[in-house]
Formats: C-alpha cells, sequence, structure tokens
C-alpha cells in the first residue's frame, strides 16, 4: 500500500511509455486528451469510482481470479491521454483513480503497483471487452507491460473470462437514465466513426509524401540486399574453390 | 471405422472461452480446474466448480460434450486434490476425463467407471503396445496422440489398436517427449509436468533494451526481439540461442501447428477427433480458431479441399507448419 500522501488525485506518473508505444495513434482520442487536459480530475474519479464499484458489483468473478495475485495493483498508460490509471482490484476494496501525465520519475514502486500496461485508449477497451486475442497484441507490441509478468497474465485470464460489455455497463451506470444509453452510444459511435475517416484522411494527406518516398527507398534496399546476398554466394564459392586447388 | 469429418475438439480457460467455443460450433469442449491437476495451470485461468458445472449444462443444452484434463502427475503422497476432482467430475456430469498418471486412470476406472476415460498426450503413448496396454489396464475409450507422428504412422497405428485416437491440429507445438521435458524444471525449479505450466509466469520477465524486446526465464535469456517483429512467450525449446558463434532457434522455431493442408488424409486414417490447443489464450483466439476449423471440417466433410484460414495474427511467431504430419526429416 503507498503511502498516504501518494494517494491524492493530484498524483503525477512519467510520461514514458515504452519504446515500442512512444507515438501514441493519431486518432480522435489523441484530440480529445489535448481538450481534456486543463480539466480537473476530480470529476473522473468520481465516476471512475462509480464504475469500478459497479465493475465489482457485476462482475465479481474478476475479482475472485485476482485472489491468487499478492499485490493485485496495476498502473494503466492509455498512450494517447494525457493521464494514467491507477487499479486496484482487490476483492474486499476495489479502487480506480486517474492521475496526470506531466512527467516526473519513475512512479510505479512509489505507488505500489505490481505491473504498468500501456498502449492506445482504444486498444486497451476492446481488450477488455475480450474483443482482441492479448497475446497478439503484446507480441505485436501493440500493447506494452512491464514488472510482474504473473500478475499481468492473472489480470488478462480474469479480465478476458468476464464477458464485459461496456455498452450494457455503461447503461446501468447511468442510473434513472438507462434509456439514453442507447440513442447515446449510438451518437457516439456516429461521432468516433466520422473523426476517424477525416483523421484517416488528414494523415494521408500529411504523411503520402513521405510514403511514397519511403516504398522507393524500401524498393532500393530491396534490391540492395539482393546483391549484397549474390556478392556473398560468389565470394564463398571463390574462397572454397581457392581452398580446394 | 472411417467417418466423413473429425469430432472437433476445443480449448477453453474460462467460462467466456467455452461459450465462445460452443456457440463457434465445437463438438466437445476441455477445460480444467483451478488448480495444479491440469497442465495450464496459469493464475486467473480455468474454472471453479460452479463454473464448471454451469459449463456442463451450456454443453449439454446444445448437444455439446465437455471434457475435463487432469493430465498432471500426482504429487506422491498427496493425491487427494486429483481424486476430488474425479469425484466432483463424476458428479457435475463430464462426459470424459483426459488423464496420464496411472495412479490416477486407476482410481477414475475404479471410483467412477461410467465416465469415459481418455488418455493425455502426457503419457506420450505412440506405439500400439503402449496404447493397447492403457486400455487393457485402465480401460481408455481414447488416447490423445503425441505431436512426433507422420500421418502414415498414425493410419498404421489406427489398424493395430482398438480404440478411438485424438490428434492435435492447431495451436502451439511442443517438439519434446511430453510428459518428460525437464527443460522448464530445470529453469525454474517447477515442473510442467507435477506444477501444471510450462514456463511458469512467475519467472518470466520482458525487458526493454533500446529498441529491442528480451525475454527471460528465470535466469536465462530465452530471445531478443527486433523492433517490428513479432516476439512470443519464453519456453527454453523456443529459445534463440548463440552456439558455435551462429544465433538460431536451436530446438524449434516459434511456428503454430495447423493441420488444415492434411486434414482429408486424417480422416482417412480413420482418426476420430482433432484436438485444437490454447486453453491459455483468450475468448477472441478461441472464436476465431474454431470458427475457421468448424468451416474447414465442413468443408472437408463434402469431400472438397479445405481453404486454409488466415490465423496469422493469433499464432505463435505469425508461421505455421504441419509438423510431423508431414515430416521430411528423419
Amino acid at each position: 500500500m503507498p503511502p498516504a500522501s501518494l494517494r491524492a488525485a493530484s498524483l503525477e506518473c512519467e510520461n514514458t511509455p515504452p519504446n515500442s508505444l512512444r507515438d501514441p495513434p493519431f486518432s480522435p482520442i489523441l484530440f480529445a486528451g489535448f481538450l481534456a487536459r486543463p480539466l480537473p480530475l476530480a470529476p473522473l474519479n468520481l465516476l471512475l469510482s462509480k464504475a469500478m464499484r459497479q465493475m465489482h458489483a457485476r462482475h465479481t468473478d474478476v475479482f475472485e481470479r485476482m485472489q491468487a495475485v499478492p499485490n493485485p495493483a496495476f498502473l494503466i498508460v492509455p498512450t494517447d491521454l494525457p493521464f494514467a490509471l491507477v487499479m486496484r482490484v482487490n476483492i474486499d476494496k476495489p479502487t480506480l483513480m486517474a492521475i496526470r501525465r506531466t512527467g516526473g520519475g519513475p512512479i510505479a514502486a512509489r505507488l505500489g503497483t505490481a505491473a504498468t500496461i500501456s498502449g492506445p485508449f482504444e486498444v486497451l477497451l476492446a481488450l477488455l471487452e475480450g474483443k482482441i486475442d492479448g497475446d497478439a497484441l503484446f507480441f505485436t507490441r501493440a500493447l506494452s507491460f512491464s514488472g510482474d509478468t504473473e500478475a499481468v497474465l492473472a489480470l488478462r485470464n480474469a479480465v478476458d473470462g468476464a464477458e464485459i460489455d461496456l455498452a450494457r455497463d455503461a447503461a446501468h451506470l447511468l442510473g434513472p437514465f438507462a434509456r439514453l444509453a442507447a440513442p447515446l452510444g449510438g451518437f457516439l459511435n456516429m461521432l468516433w466513426r466520422r473523426s476517424s475517416a477525416d483523421m484517416a484522411a488528414v494523415a494521408a494527406s500529411l504523411t503520402g509524401g513521405q510514403q511514397t518516398r519511403l516504398r522507393a527507398q524500401e524498393d532500393a534496399l530491396e534490391e540492395l540486399t539482393l546483391k549484397v546476398r549474390t556478392l556473398t554466394k560468389r565470394s564463398n564459392r571463390r574462397q572454397k574453390q581457392t581452398q580446394e586447388t | 471405422m472411417p467417418t466423413d469429418t473429425l469430432e472437433l475438439v476445443c480449448p477453453a480457460g474460462t467460462p467466456a472461452a467455452f461459450h465462445a467455443a460452443v456457440d463457434a460450433g465445437a463438438d466437445t469442449v476441455y477445460c480444467g480446474l483451478r488448480d495444479d491437476t491440469n497442465a495450464r495451470n496459469f493464475p486467473g485461468l480455468n474454472f471453479s466448480r460452479e463454473e464448471l458445472a454451469d459449463a456442463a449444462d451450456y454443453a449439454h443444452a446444445r448437444g455439446v460434450k465437455i471434457l475435463l484434463a487432469l493430465n498432471t502427475y500426482m504429487r506422491a503422497g498427496q493425491p487427494e486434490a486429483w481424486h476430488r476432482a474425479v469425484d466432483d467430475a463424476a458428479q457435475i456430469g463430464i462426459d470424459a476425463l483426459i488423464m496420464a498418471d496411472i495412479g490416477l486412470l486407476d482410481y477414475a476406472a475404479t471410483h467412477a467407471p461410467q465416465m469415459r476415460r481418455h488418455l493425455s498426450v502426457q503419457a506420450a503413448a505412440s506405439t500400439p503396445e503402449a496404447v493397447r496396454w492403457y486400455a487393457e489396464r485402465f480401460g481408455i475409450q481414447r488416447v490423445v496422440l503425441p505431436r512426433v507422428l507422420t500421418v502414415p504412422e498414425i493410419a498404421q497405428l489406427i489398424t493395430e489398436i482398438d480404440i478411438e485416437t485424438e490428434v492435435f491440429g492447431f495451436g502451439g507445438l511442443c517438439v519434446m517427449t511430453e510428459g518428460r521435458c525437464s527443460m522448464s524444471s530445470y529453469a525454474t525449479g517447477q515442473s510442467p509436468n507435477m506444477n501444471g505450466v510450462c514456463s511458469p509466469a512467475s519467472h518470466v520477465h520482458y525487458e526493454e533494451r533500446g529498441s529491442k524486446l528480451v525475454s527471460k526465464l528465470g535466469e536465462f535469456t530465452i530471445n531478443s526481439f527486433k523492433e517490428g517483429e513479432k516476439a512470443g512467450y519464453p519456453t527454453m525449446c523456443k529459445g534463440r540461442f548463440e552456439a558455435h558463434g551462429k544465433v538460431s532457434y536451436l530446438f524449434e522455431d516459434p511456428t503454430s501447428l495447423n493441420v488444415v493442408s492434411v486434414l482429408p488424409e486424417l480422416i482417412k486414417a480413420g482418426v476420430t477427433a482433432l484436438k485444437l490447443e490454447g486453453r491459455q489464450r483468450g475468448k477472441a483466439y478461441t472464436k476465431k480458431v474454431v470458427s475457421a476449423f468448424r468451416r474447414a471440417l465442413d468443408t472437408a466433410a463434402t469431400g472438397a479441399v479445405p481453404h486454409m484460414p488466415d490465423l496469422s495474427e493469433v499464432m505463435e511467431g505469425g508461421k505455421a507448419t504441419a509438423g510431423a504430419y508431414q515430416k521430411s526429416w528423419q
């Protein structure tokens, strides 16, 4: 358990995701994160606390599966958002809290978390619902972690086994306004699709020239590799012939 | 007697994966309890007794069979967990037990004779003499064959035994004599065959060194992956080591087994069931692989050659092999 001074919402964590994830995806979430940066975290933390209480009530099996892990505490770093999440999945008192990512030294040890998991926010959400294979994500480095492998594996298995449906859970979170969940979800989905398409067009426009040059360089590199391979083979053959004579 | 298809036996590490397997077209689903009685004893994985009973109900209501893997070897003087698992499985209504330990096979044959007994691949029975011995002594109805036989060898074996055969169709490969490998035990002090896990996660570490991702098992560096190169879970047999000045996969490439190309031959050989590996994988893997093999088997049943599905995304190393089934070496 970290000291009380580290449990406040004003915590900060290092702004350094692992090498493989240094460049966040060019997505609407990245821009939403820029807009959200000046906002206070207190309202978000209220919502996160409520979401965690609901997760505990609706998906008790996640917490049961984590009981074998001595310290089920994780630092979750969405690489395209300006904050990270400190999540403790203890069966008796689970907590979820956002902290800012604004510099500072390594904090995982000070927070008392067992491991740090980093990845684009969209990937983390899909993983939570078990829509994509966690192993494949890690092995292609779309996702990264550091720290206690056993704790991370247990969390992956526990979450994957829970049949979490974020839309359904979010509707419950809205309480008496649950009937608004479906139209709201539809609107957000539409917004997400449109803004993703717009941003993909912007990205293509910005990097189109570079992509063309890159493809030309790849072709040149492939030609050179073939030439070097042929020359090496020829040289080895000559060396062998010389040795035989 | 050869049929026109194979029973599709699918893995499930959690209730969610179990539902995914059944819904994707499994004929049979196998799973394990949340302890070291099975060889996929990973943290957070497997079934409680209640979850197992719910899974059995879910499967039986849809005409699907459920098997329980009790495929580790009992600890000397402490057989209680394995015995209790057999008793509970009988009470829940599990269709068959998958076992390797002769003491446990005997216990199941004596105390729950109504339940089918399958011989696990962990017993490494690959000769007619070995299979017949297990069948005569413990009344096993099916043998899961080790992944070291060619299709002609399997066909020959089937003519010499009177029980069903099950072969591996997809997933992680094991090049060792299964049930007798000590490499993970050497590296970690924990035995896959006794503690139920090869390369236990508690001994696995990943480190980023510059642009490289380095995987370690205990004190051993198992692999170092360049930027853009697909990484893998560190097992000793799939490590990349330096020997005589050359870095290579000394024992085995990190490649997945995929037998779609030899399905018609396996059916013709008289194999009964096709097993997909991967209880340790998530439900997205289960759904994708089971659906692909359901389609492939349905195609093969019509006499057509099944199309090789693109499963590279979920394959170890992103590559596939038909392994020993199409062995081109001695």
